[in-house]
């Protein structure tokens, strides 16, 4: 069993969450399970720390990477 | 009244005529010979003064002109040389003030360029801020649990 935190904007529901925990087992080799929190300032998507690595899909690291790109353009 | 001239008195004075001229001759003609050829000696010196005094003259003369010519070749030689220093100098002036002039205006293009390039970012990196704030603003009002699950499904995709 691996454990993780999942930071997500809005509550989930079930079978999101278990979507999430299924594709990180894939990931990982083995079953996770996550200690959930919410934090709207991320907009949309999750942020997981597991294993002490962090795993950033939301929409808040999406939209800063768009400010970057249009910095940078 | 008639006169009668002996032969032998004729002799007589033509005797007495050749005496006298030969006296007076010897009397008053070396004398005056001798006056003469020391007026001639006199004037023939002075002529030769005067012919020294005119050659002294134009030898001067001469030498005056040369000098006068030297001169005047000098002052047009110091006058072109100064010509020639004062046309190379302008010239110096102005390379060197177009060289200045250059300089500036390559400065203050790279000035212009370097403010127009730093606006630029500025304008770029506020518009950027711009965007993402309105549309962080916008996704946080409208986005839904559907739209949510869209946003964790994509991530897995692409981490896939």
């Amino acid at each position: 069993m691996i454990e993780g935190e999942l930071v997500t904007s809005m509550p989930l529901d079930e079978d999101t969450m278990k979507f999430i925990e299924a594709e990180f087992g894939k990931m990982l080799g083995g079953k996770v399970r996550f200690n959930t929190s919410i934090d709207e300032s991320i907009i949309g998507g999750f942020v997981a720390r597991i294993n002490g690595r962090v795993y950033d899909g939301s929409l808040l690291s999406r939209l800063s990477t768009m400010r970057e790109y249009i910095t940078d353009f | 009244m008639e006169i009668f001239l002996r032969p032998l008195d004729l002799l007589f004075h033509i005797v007495n005529v050749l005496i006298l001229f030969f006296f007076l001759r010897w009397l008053l003609y070396k004398p005056v010979k001798k006056f003469l050829r020391q007026r001639d000696e006199r004037a023939e010196a002075a002529r030769e003064e005067i012919r020294r005094g005119q050659e002294e003259v134009e030898s001067r003369l001469r030498h005056y002109n040369e000098l006068i010519e030297n001169a005047r070749e000098e002052s047009a030689r110091i006058v072109k040389q100064s010509n020639d220093l004062a046309r190379d100098h302008a010239k110096e002036i102005v390379e060197s003030a177009k060289a200045e002039a250059n300089e500036i205006v390559a400065r203050a293009e790279r000035e212009a360029q370097y403010t127009r390039a730093h606006a630029k970012d500025v304008l770029r990196d506020e518009i950027a801020g711009m965007a993402v704030d309105i549309a962080s603003k916008i996704v946080k009002r409208e986005i839904s649990a559907e739209d949510n699950r869209a946003i964790i499904e994509d991530f897995f995709k692409k981490v896939g």
